[in-house]
């Protein structure tokens, strides 16, 4: 069975890029753009893995990792930032991150990172 | 002409404009989705070029590249669009060392055009080549080309100057601090420390110690942060030394860096109480 993986970004190039990089016949890659098509989608179903920018617009970055955790609690949620600082990823980890991606990063190593957290 | 038909005449003419007012706004929304939809295509065109060097091990990395070239070429994407994409996907991915990279960039001239723009007069210009310069990492010549706007009155540029300098010259650059008479931001001291951070370089003392010679309020509380992120405590003399300056900022700068070095001394306990 395909893994399903949630890829927000803001960018829709920037979501096209991270797609690309994860692309495998094992898994399903679902693209959002936007807060409010998170939001939606999040309520409907739960995914394997959400790969999300830290800040989308419309919302606030530790609200929004909550909120998340809140409507997939079993889900593995990987946050991607250029704001690496310790504090952060301590308020991120407690909001409920499991793994923080510092950009810019390398794509070999968040590859690597995905088929651990999705078994593949 | 009688009342009536002047009153009809004004609002068919007044209606009219409404018409073309609605169709010009209409017409104008069409087209900039259309450009929106034109530029995501070309958009994840050039990615999915970019993207198959650093992911598919199996393709040879210089079709790639050619076919991305000609991608570019053959939709006469323009100089900023290409660029832009090429920034983008650099803050993700760091591929600026990447030696595709700078073949991609003399294909398409690109690096020929910045030098341009760094020596256009129009100031957003001009800054946006220097900030894509030392992001892509082109360092060829352009050093030379961007040191005299160390000190420009425009902070933009300026700005931008400077963050160049400490990404090409790490420790060297700071040379450049005499020369600073203009004021610089927090934000500024921080970014100019991230890069020396970023820097594999080991501290250079002699370039640093020109730096010190900074007569600018300013650049002396960057030099204090400078020594304080890099635990030098060598320079505690010239932190100490700020402690007697009428500027209560730079006295404040001081006192936070010495009470880091030596957070239980007596003699700072004095200090600040007094």
């Amino acid at each position: 069975m395909q893994k399903q993986i949630l890829i927000i970004n803001n960018n829709v190039g920037v979501s096209y890029l991270l797609a690309k990089i994860l692309k495998s016949p094992k898994v399903e890659i679902i693209v959002k753009n936007s807060y409010e098509d998170v939001t939606e989608i999040v309520k409907k179903q739960c995914f394997d893995l959400i790969l999300t920018d830290a800040l989308i617009d419309g919302t606030f970055m530790f609200e929004y990792i909550e909120e998340l955790r809140f409507n997939c609690p079993n889900t593995r949620i990987i946050v991607m930032s250029e704001m690496g600082q310790q504090t952060i990823k301590n308020s991120l980890k407690a909001m409920g991150m499991d793994y923080f991606v510092s950009l810019p990063f390398n794509p070999i190593k968040i590859k690597e990172r995905v088929s651990n957290y999705l078994y593949l | 002409m009688s009342l009536l038909i002047v009153i009809y005449i004004v609002i068919f003419s007044f209606l009219l404009s409404l018409v073309i007012l609605w169709l010009a706004t209409i017409g104008y929304i069409i087209k900039n989705k259309k450009k929106e939809k034109l530029y995501i295509q070309l958009e994840q065109g050039i990615i999915e070029g970019l993207a198959h060097s650093f992911i598919d091990d199996s393709i040879d990395e210089t079709e790639n590249t050619k076919k991305l070239i000609a991608y570019i070429k053959d939709n006469n994407i323009s100089f900023w669009d290409s660029a832009d994409v090429f920034m983008k996907v650099n803050r993700f991915i760091k591929f600026s060392n990447n030696e595709n990279l700078k073949f991609i960039f003399n294909s398409l001239g690109l690096e020929k055009m910045l030098k341009e723009k760094i020596k256009t007069n129009d100031w957003y210009v001009k800054t946006k080549a220097i900030w894509m310069t030392y992001e892509f990492g082109i360092c060829d010549n352009n050093t030379r080309l961007i040191t005299p706007y160390r000190n420009d009155d425009i902070t933009l540029i300026r700005r931008e100057s400077q963050i160049a300098l400490v990404t090409f010259l790490g420790w060297k650059s700071l040379t450049f601090l005499p020369y600073v008479t203009r004021p610089m931001s927090l934000w500024q001291q921080i970014r100019i420390i991230e890069k020396l951070h970023e820097t594999e370089e080991k501290l250079d003392i002699y370039h640093f110690e020109k730096a010190l010679k900074s007569e600018n309020e300013i650049v002396k509380e960057l030099l204090i942060r400078v020594i304080k992120s890099f635990k030098l405590h060598k320079y505690k003399y010239y932190v100490t030394k700020q402690l007697y300056s009428k500027n209560s900022n730079l006295i404040k700068v001081a006192l936070e860096a010495l009470n880091e070095f030596a957070p239980e001394s007596i003699e700072l306990k004095q200090i600040e109480i007094s």
